[in-house]
């Protein structure tokens, strides 16, 4: 629906009183309603409200007592606990099942990767096609402390520098936050991409480096900023099962997948 | 400003991951202002301190509510000082009959230095960005600023400020208007205007 220029242009002007109380609560409907389908007077709103909280900046400061500090923090209460979804809770109530389950997607899951990917199609490759997709398992990952029952994968292509992330049991995270999928060598990060969860605590990301992401010995998942950060600065909640050397241990990545499951 | 922010982020984070030395580390960034927004509202010490405290046990008990794209955390954090303190003016009425002409003539405490944190830089940077606020709100005409501070801070109506000033309704509406306008633009570009 498009804002007829007189619209906003009067609503534009009510802002500032909106910002500071001043409107009656027909003109205040008025304005949020014309908020939900305007971006440039929320841009403006946004910049008044820091305008006014500006007000409150410039106050001249004063010392609290230093006792002060000490009571807060000795007095802080248990934070509450991390609020997890109905989905979430019934895996980490039933981890065989949901592994169990996850191990029949997985294959399916993987083996269709691994022949999307490769782009070949025909009898000859479908015939290896499971078992060349469990050959194709990167990594295994588990919860770290802060999610311990969280588990995810990553499969890679052909070209090897593909690959697909399949997690599940992870918290949602805050809002504005999201996953952001970290490759570690010699102690250089390289960002494997930012990605969300269903409600479920369920992901599937795609991978997409420059190197084939076997060069990476070590994998990890942190909770970022939804826009992502150069490098981890939340919670670790996933990292790989084992640290192996690139490129020595191509059968032992079917091995460790299977034992880890 | 940016790396303020950043910094301010990546502290709220380890604040909602429970880490009382982050609060403790927030607190030294914050505290006195939160102290004396509370004060400005309540002109008690003894119910600023409580006001204070609860601000951050908030803060600690939400942190994983904050969300940086919707406001700063020192943002964040005086508005939920403001809230708390127009909560205690409206549960003792008598506190924001407060006489207007009061409300400025808070003696400012001469030590700027905030004695827990000793990053002089860091501090330089904050101390920096506040005095760029102080001086775009002082730099308002003194009525525009008189309505803006009355109802930041005893939350009055435009009507009530009106009132108080025994001043007409749209007068009193057209000079926090203008005087809200001049103080978003000056934060915008960092000029300010007489």
């Amino acid at each position: 629906m498009s804002i007829d220029g007189q619209e906003h242009e009067k609503m534009s002007h009510l802002l500032p009183s909106f910002v500071t109380g001043g409107l009656d609560p027909k003109e205040g409907a008025a304005v949020r309603r014309h908020l939900r389908r305007c971006s440039r007077c929320r841009k403006l709103i946004a910049e008044y409200r820091t305008a006014f909280d500006a007000i409150g900046h410039s106050v001249p400061l004063m010392e609290p007592p230093p006792s002060l500090r000490t009571r807060i923090i000795e007095e802080l209460p248990a934070q509450p606990p991390l609020r997890l979804p109905a989905a979430v809770r019934f895996i980490l109530d039933h981890p065989r099942a949901v592994i169990a389950a996850s191990l029949a997607v997985l294959f399916l899951f993987a083996g269709s990767l691994w022949l999307n990917v490769s782009g070949i199609s025909g009898a000859g490759t479908q015939v290896s096609g499971e078992a060349r997709a469990a050959e194709d398992i990167l990594a295994v990952m588990s919860g770290t402390e802060v999610a311990p029952k969280a588990r995810a994968i990553i499969a890679t292509g052909a070209d090897q520098t593909s690959g697909v992330l399949y997690a599940f049991g992870l918290p949602v995270p805050p809002e504005g936050y999201a996953y952001q999928l970290w490759f570690t060598k010699d102690g250089i990060r390289r960002s494997g991409g930012v990605f969300r969860v269903t409600p479920e605590g369920h992901a599937v990301h795609h991978i997409r480096l420059a190197v084939p992401l076997s060069d990476f010995p070590t994998f990890g998942i942190t909770v970022e900023p939804e826009t992502g950060s150069d490098d981890p600065t939340g919670s670790k909640i996933l990292e790989n099962d084992d640290s192996r050397s690139p490129g020595t241990d191509g059968g032992q990545k079917t091995s460790g997948f299977r034992t880890n499951l | 400003m940016g790396n303020r922010t950043a910094e301010d982020t990546v502290l709220m984070k380890r604040v909602a991951r429970g880490e009382k030395d982050a609060l403790g580390e927030m607190y030294d960034l914050y505290g006195r202002l939160v102290y004396s927004v509370a004060l400005h509202f309540v002109h008690d010490t003894s119910v600023a301190e409580e006001i204070t405290q609860d601000v951050f046990v908030t803060i600690w008990t939400k942190a994983r509510d904050y969300n940086p794209e919707k406001a700063g955390v020192s943002t964040w954090m005086l508005r939920i000082t403001r809230n708390k303190s127009i909560d205690e003016l409206r549960r003792h009425k008598s506190r924001r009959d407060i006489p207007v002409g009061s409300i400025v003539e808070v003696v400012q405490n001469t030590n700027d230095s905030t004695a827990e944190d000793n990053d002089p830089e860091r501090l330089a940077v904050r101390e920096w960005d506040r005095l760029r606020i102080v001086e775009a709100v002082e730099s308002l005409p003194e009525q525009q600023r008189q309505a803006l501070r009355l109802a930041y801070f005893h939350d009055l109506t435009h009507r009530e400020i009106a009132e108080e000033l025994n001043e007409p309704l749209g007068t009193v509406k057209s000079r926090i208007r203008m005087g809200l306008q001049k103080l978003r633009k000056m934060l915008e570009t960092g000029e300010v205007t007489e």
